[in-house]
């Protein structure tokens, strides 16, 4: 079940980053990024303020709570800078090597809360396939 | 260069998707969104400032599709599913299964939105099923 949620997150992914690009398209790429984050952050309060959340109960504040947010804006604007350059389906290509290598050794290592898992050599297969993917990308 | 860059922000969204997942385990599912899209507010006005105030007003008014602002409500959803999910499902799995809605989903809206449909692209896909089908029986 969570497996089919995660696929439908894609393709949500996929529809955020179409009405961003608009969005951004409309109004400017920064100040498209601004109203993006704003209006989710309006909706999160209007859900906190129906939930009846209490914000700061927790005030050990940590300093990684920065970081997700942080990070998103990061990933928009490197996104910008190499699409361009790249076009978008090699820098997607790519990405999801980066990432693949992390949750990799995050996984072996259990790092960050992640569950735990040996790297198998038989992904490696699956790596190969990856790469051919990336290349006929690259060259086509 | 830009290569180097692209791998570099997939690393950092995999920061961002663990790192998450960890700050609404520690304060609970919508403060933890709430964090998310706070910094995130916080960063990208401070970014605005920085880069783009100078050509563009903040405060001029424009028209624009109702549909296009819908962005920020999918991005509190898929916030929301990737807490539930992380903590239940292998990171590798996440990865993969995610981009292949993406590119799914990415297909049918070159169709439909671009009129554009590649062939190339379906061969990736299938590519990456038979990915996942190795990860699976192995």
């Amino acid at each position: 079940m969570y497996k089919s949620l995660i696929f439908i997150n894609g393709c949500f992914l996929t529809l955020m980053f179409l009405l961003n690009k608009l969005l951004s398209q409309e109004l400017g790429l920064y100040r498209g990024i601004l109203v993006f984050h704003f209006i989710g952050f309006l909706v999160i309060l209007l859900i906190i303020f129906y939930k009846k959340v209490k914000l700061f109960n927790n005030l050990k504040f940590k300093f990684y709570y920065v970081f997700p947010g942080l990070f998103s804006l990061i990933m928009t604007i490197i996104n910008n800078i190499s699409i361009p350059q790249l076009g978008i389906s090699i820098v997607t290509s790519l990405g999801l090597f980066g990432q693949l290598i992390c949750s990799i050794v995050f996984e072996k290592y259990g790092i960050l809360g992640v569950v735990k898992k040996e790297f198998r050599k038989e992904k490696l297969i699956g790596f190969m396939f990856l790469f051919i993917g990336i290349i006929l990308m690259a060259l086509y | 260069m830009f290569i180097i860059l692209a791998i570099v922000n997939g690393i950092f969204s995999f920061f961002n998707m663990i790192l998450a997942s960890k700050v609404a385990k520690d304060t609970g599912m919508i403060r933890g969104i709430f964090h998310n899209f706070f910094w995130a507010t916080i960063s990208s006005f401070l970014a605005f400032l920085i880069f783009e105030a100078k050509t563009n007003s903040l405060f001029t008014l424009k028209s624009i599709p109702t549909i296009y602002l819908l962005g920020g409500v999918l991005g509190i959803v898929i916030n929301y599913i990737f807490n539930i999910s992380i903590p239940k499902v292998s990171s590798v799995y996440i990865v993969v299964i995610r981009f292949i809605g993406q590119l799914f989903l990415g297909i049918i809206i070159d169709y439909f939105y671009f009129n554009i449909f590649s062939f190339r692209k379906v061969i990736r896909i299938i590519l990456f099923w038979y990915r996942i089908d190795l990860q699976f029986t192995y």
